[in-house]
């Protein structure tokens, strides 16, 4: 019984947006965090086989220090058989660092955009794989490809798109993976982890990210810890480790009928608590509903009142519209104003009415000779 | 709202004075100067206070102050309103007339008539306050546009345009209409210069991996290299080695072999074959240098100068071509000159001859003389002509003798010819030096002439005969031993000596690729070099690199940031440019919907009053009045000022309606009807007793109190 961590797209290194620098600079220590976290867990779990199918880095932006790092941890773990499959973002290139960085003798790196193989019969495992040698790889290297030795748990480590035709990032039509038999296909490129499901005989899954980068990555994110015999048939078992420092997580909160920031912060905090958000998530709060257009709801206020959580962006999609029958019966300029945006404010395309919205508030503040600035 | 009762306790020239009013029409009847306008501007003070103008006018002429109340109803209250000013302190109370308590904070910022009707002293004045000083006109640009505050925003001090104008501003702040100012424009700017430094910084950065992956690759090939070029120079200096040793051991076999012959040289009698070969040598010498002897003499001899040729002596004894020219070109200069002289001389000569024998030449002396000198003339003229011609003759003389290219080149040969033999000459005495010295040492050494020397080495050849074999043997090694010295010269023996004890395997090394092997060590020591170069360049060029590098991932997130807050501006623009939009288009249709319904509301008014004849009229956007007349649209100004009145009444009437939002307010008309005829007068009274506004009629005569009686009931208060 082989133990297989299986990882991608740890994208150390990458540019990460965020309101300040610090901030960036922080989510990036963080992700260094996972990747020591995932070494610990391969240390601690005797894993035979860490397979990382693509994007350990950023080829563009990866520091010194990282790529250091990167085989310090390596290092540490000097049981481990480590196999890497370089993606698009870090190709084994000629300046690549994969190929002059001191990697200890436990990395095995496919540095071909053609299937090759390492052999390891001491544990009855061979595993097959490939390297993006730029950025982009139209053709898939798997047509044709069989492993050498059935007996042997044949696993296959990769980057690329997987169901697709035609792809810039290595298509892997199902029909192609179908043909190859491989007893475990670990993938890398998506950044969902995607359950294993049964191809050809074996099994195929996407690990998914490391660590969330942005709002575009929601969810617990890690790695694939999966366990392999191959006695007499094919024993596989595998389940999702979670090893993200932080979450991210949207969440649409209903505030109708909220007539102050208060009100507001009372339905956020009741949404939060409901899903027991810690200090672990990043949270994007957006606020939908009507509610009164008597006040300016204060992003920064209710972000900055939400300290039991890690990060919280507020984003308002409300609509000022809770008293419009009196709006609409007024018979001054408010009432004329809001009734000229009516139409937008009720149409169903959201970033029409959001304008609107933000229209309404903007006006009726103006004409009290109140600040709009906020808005 | 109602007022109910009014007390003054001091105000103008009016003191202690109480009044009780009813909530229709109330008709306060006083002669002139009996205070009627004072109670209007005394309900006004209690109101809204008074400004600075108004005090000097209205303070209490006996106290200095102005002091009172008025009791007044509203739909939920019961109010009095005291208020009391003595110099600058003033006091203003609002109580409950129920209770008689007071109403705390409620007037604490805004005066008890903003409260009560939401309206401001001015749009109070200029709608319900109609004095018999004021005229009758609602009109004026700032009541025009507190009124449309009013209508806009139910605030008379909200400004509409400067809501607009704010938004403007804000908008201007974030993008200029040019799109060429603004934050906007400045992150436009800001992002361009930040992607041209990360362009630079990815440059860089992918110079810097570049040249990493050179100096990785280089310093590879650099070991390869070296490491090759030592391992083949070892085996080629392991073979060389080898085969100096072997060369070594054969010279010492070939040394003992020489000492070997020579002793059986000198055994067999051959011991003079050392001397035998010095004499060789030595003859051989000399008979090179006789031989070249010879050949220097005889070079003497042939390159002596040819000295028979006579012309060219003279050639050479006159100077040369250079003084001949000289002379050749000066004689025929100085021919030419003497030949026209002589000619010149000549003529004059002829001249003076014929002269003197003309007849008109007397006296004869005379004549004699002219001729005489004639004589004397052509005596100079023809020994210059003469001297002329010696002088070309000898000119051409020079010419035809002399060909100068060809006495030229002969001159130079001959200087030639005689440095040549003169170094001939000097070699030859060089060589008889040398050949002097080899003879002296021959008769030194062997005690003969030169030429009896051959004569000794061959009785000395006839006396080795016999020890040929050994003999050549012999000359062959001390040739073969010659050729190993010249091979092992560089080397001292010490160390030769020092290399035998080396244990040196050279079982690997293929004798037939030792020029390859050569070759290999020195291309690849070539190499090493040449890659050690390569290496310093990269170091030092990545050395520079490393300072001016940015990191690009920081530089990238710098740009998202300023994108991030570029998008949510670019919205912000959006929702003002939106804001405005529906500002102006709701402000359009708001005051386009709000002039007709003034007009309209005021024709049924003033239809009402003028008994349907005037039933048109129009609002201005400065609330000035058209009237649809017989003759067409007038304007109400152009009517009678009693018409006139009518007119302002009834659009005053309707800015009522549209106007006064929390409480209608009375309608206070000092002197206001003094323009209207009978019928007219109780039209306008019908009129207010039909809309059921309190109005406080000041008069000083008894025509609407008459005209009322007509209309219906009324409160009727003689001041």
């Amino acid at each position: 019984m082989v133990k297989i961590l299986h990882c991608a797209d740890l994208h150390l290194d990458s540019p990460l947006t965020s309101p300040d620098a610090a901030r960036s600079e922080q989510r990036r220590n963080e992700l260094r965090a996972a990747f020591t976290s995932l070494i610990m867990s391969a240390k601690m779990n005797n894993v035979d086989f860490l397979l990382i199918a693509g994007d350990l880095y950023d080829s563009e932006y990866v520091s010194k220090d990282t790529v250091a790092l990167i085989c310090r941890e390596f290092a540490s773990i000097p049981e481990c058989k480590i196999i890497i499959a370089p993606g698009n973002h870090d190709p084994y290139s000629q300046t690549s660092y994969y190929r002059r960085a001191e990697f200890p003798d436990n990395v095995y790196i496919f540095d071909s955009d053609s299937v090759t193989s390492f052999d390891f019969p001491e544990s009855n495992v061979t595993v097959y794989g490939y390297g993006f040698t730029s950025d982009k790889m139209e053709h898939c290297p798997l047509v044709g490809i069989k492993p050498a030795h059935e007996s042997r748990i044949n696993i296959l480590v990769a980057h690329g798109e997987l169901d697709t035709e035609s792809s810039v990032y290595c298509p892997i039509p199902v029909k192609v993976l179908e043909g190859c038999g491989f007893d475990y296909v670990a993938l890398g490129h998506r950044h969902s982890y995607t359950e294993p499901i049964g191809i050809g005989g074996g099994f195929v899954a996407y690990s998914g990210c490391l660590e969330g980068r942005g709002f575009d990555e929601c969810g617990e994110k890690g790695a694939i810890i999966a366990a392999a015999d191959k006695a007499d048939r094919l024993r596989f078992a595998a389940k999702f480790n979670r090893f993200s420092k932080r979450c991210y997580e949207i969440e649409h909160v209903d505030v109708s009928g909220s007539r102050s920031n208060a009100d507001l912060l009372d339905k956020i905090t009741e949404a939060c608590e409901a899903k027991h958000y810690g200090s672990d998530v990043s949270l994007r709060v957006i606020m939908e509903g009507e509610v009164s257009d008597d006040f300016v709801p204060s992003a920064d206020f209710l972000a900055g009142q939400l300290t039991k959580l890690g990060y919280a962006q507020i984003k308002d999609c409300t609509l000022p519209i809770l008293d419009k029958d009196k709006l609409a019966a007024d018979s001054t300029l408010r009432g004329e104003f809001y009734r000229s945006l009516e139409p937008m404010l009720l149409s169903d395309d959201p970033d029409e009415s959001s304008l609107a919205s933000r229209a309404l508030r903007c006006g009726l503040a103006a004409l009290a000779g109140n600040d709009f600035c906020e808005i | 709202m109602y007022i109910e009762k009014l007390h003054i306790d001091t105000f103008g020239r009016l003191a202690d004075l109480d009044m009780d009013f009813c909530d229709g029409v109330n008709i306060i009847e006083g002669a002139n100067e009996s205070g009627k306008s004072t109670v209007a501007e005394f309900i006004k003070f209690v109101l809204y206070g008074m400004d600075s103008k108004e005090r000097e006018r209205m303070l209490s002429w006996r106290t200095g102050g102005a002091a009172g109340s008025i009791t007044v109803r509203t739909e939920n209250a019961y109010l009095r309103i005291e208020r009391a000013l003595l110099g600058s302190r003033e006091a203003l109370q609002l109580i409950d007339a129920n209770t008689n308590m007071p109403i705390r904070h409620v007037v604490d910022k805004i005066t008890p008539g903003e409260f009560l009707f939401g309206l401001n002293a001015d749009m109070f004045e200029a709608t319900a306050f109609v004095s018999q000083i004021g005229g009758t006109s609602a009109g004026g640009a700032s009541v025009s546009e507190g009124i449309e505050n009013i209508l806009f925003s139910g605030d008379e001090s909200i400004n509409t345009k400067r809501a607009l104008s704010r938004l403007d501003s804000a908008r201007v702040a974030l993008l200029h209409k040019n799109e060429k100012g603004g934050r906007i424009f400045e992150i436009d700017g800001e992002c361009a210069a930040l992607e041209v430094e990360l362009a630079k910084a990815e440059e860089i950065h992918a110079e810097i991996l570049e040249k990493e992956a050179q100096l990785f690759d280089s310093r590879a090939n650099y070991e390869r290299a070296l490491g090759k070029a030592q391992s083949s120079s070892a085996k080629v200096e392991q073979f060389e080695t080898r085969v100096l040793l072997e060369l070594y051991g054969r010279r010492k076999n070939i040394e003992a072999r020489i000492e070997l012959l020579r002793a059986e040289l000198e055994r067999s009698g051959a011991q003079d074959i050392t001397e035998l070969r010095a004499m060789e040598k030595v003859n051989s010498r000399v008979t090179n240098l006789r031989h070249e002897l010879e050949e220097v003499a005889l070079r003497e001899v042939t390159e002596a100068p040819d000295d028979e040729d006579a012309l060219l002596d003279e050639y050479i004894e006159l100077g040369g071509r250079e003084l001949l020219e000289a002379e050749r070109d000066s004689r025929r200069a100085r021919s030419l000159v003497l030949i026209a002289f002589g000619s010149a001389l000549m003529t004059l000569a002829l001249f003076a001859i014929l002269l003197g024998l003309m007849p008109f030449v007397t006296p004869l002396g005379l004549k004699i003389g002219v001729i005489m000198i004639g004589v004397a003339l052509a005596a100079f003229g023809s020994a210059m002509l003469v001297l002329g011609a010696k002088a070309r003759k000898r000119a051409k003389e020079i010419d035809i003798r002399y060909d100068f290219d060809e006495l030229q080149e002969a001159a130079a040969a001959r200087k030639n010819a005689k440095e040549a033999s003169e170094r001939a000459a000097e070699a030859t005495a060089e060589a008889r030096r040398r050949y002097d010295e080899v003879c002296e040492e021959i008769r030194r050494t062997y005690g003969c002439e030169e030429h009896l020397l051959v004569d000794k080495i061959n009785e000395l050849n006839e006396k080795l005969r016999g020890t040929d074999s050994v003999k050549n043997e012999y000359d062959k090694s001390v040739s073969v031993k010659a050729q190993m010295d010249s091979q092992l010269q560089h080397y001292t023996e010490a160390e030769l000596k020092e290399k035998l004890d080396m244990s040196i395997d050279i079982s690997d090394v293929d004798v037939s690729r030792l020029p390859a092997l050569r070759r290999e060590a020195e291309f690849s020591g070539k190499m090493a070099d040449s890659l050690e170069k390569h290496i310093a360049e990269l170091e030092k060029s990545l050395a520079g690199l490393y300072p001016i590098a940015r990191d690009p991932a920081k530089l990238a997130e710098d740009i998202e940031r300023l994108k991030a807050e570029r998008s949510e501006l670019v919205m912000k623009h959006r929702v003002y440019l939106l804001t405005q939009e529906k500002l102006i288009e709701a402000g359009d249709n708001l005051r386009q919907s709000v002039s007709p319904r003034l007009a309209r509301d005021a024709a049924a008014q003033m239809a009402h009053i003028t008994d349907g004849k005037y039933r048109e009229l129009g609002v201005g956007a400065d609330l000035t009045m058209t009237a649809l007349t017989e003759y067409g649209t007038k304007s109400v100004d152009t009517l009678s000022q009693g018409t006139q009145d009518a007119a302002y009444l009834s659009l005053r009437l309707s800015l009522i309606n549209l106007l006064y939002r929390k409480e209608q307010p009375l309608l206070i008309l000092d002197e206001a009807f003094v323009k209207q005829d009978d019928t007219r007068l109780e039209a306008l009274l019908k009129l207010l007793k039909m809309r059921g506004i309190q109005s406080l009629l000041f008069t000083s005569n008894s025509r609407e109190a008459t005209a009322m009686e007509a209309v219906g009931e009324y409160r009727k208060i003689q001041l």
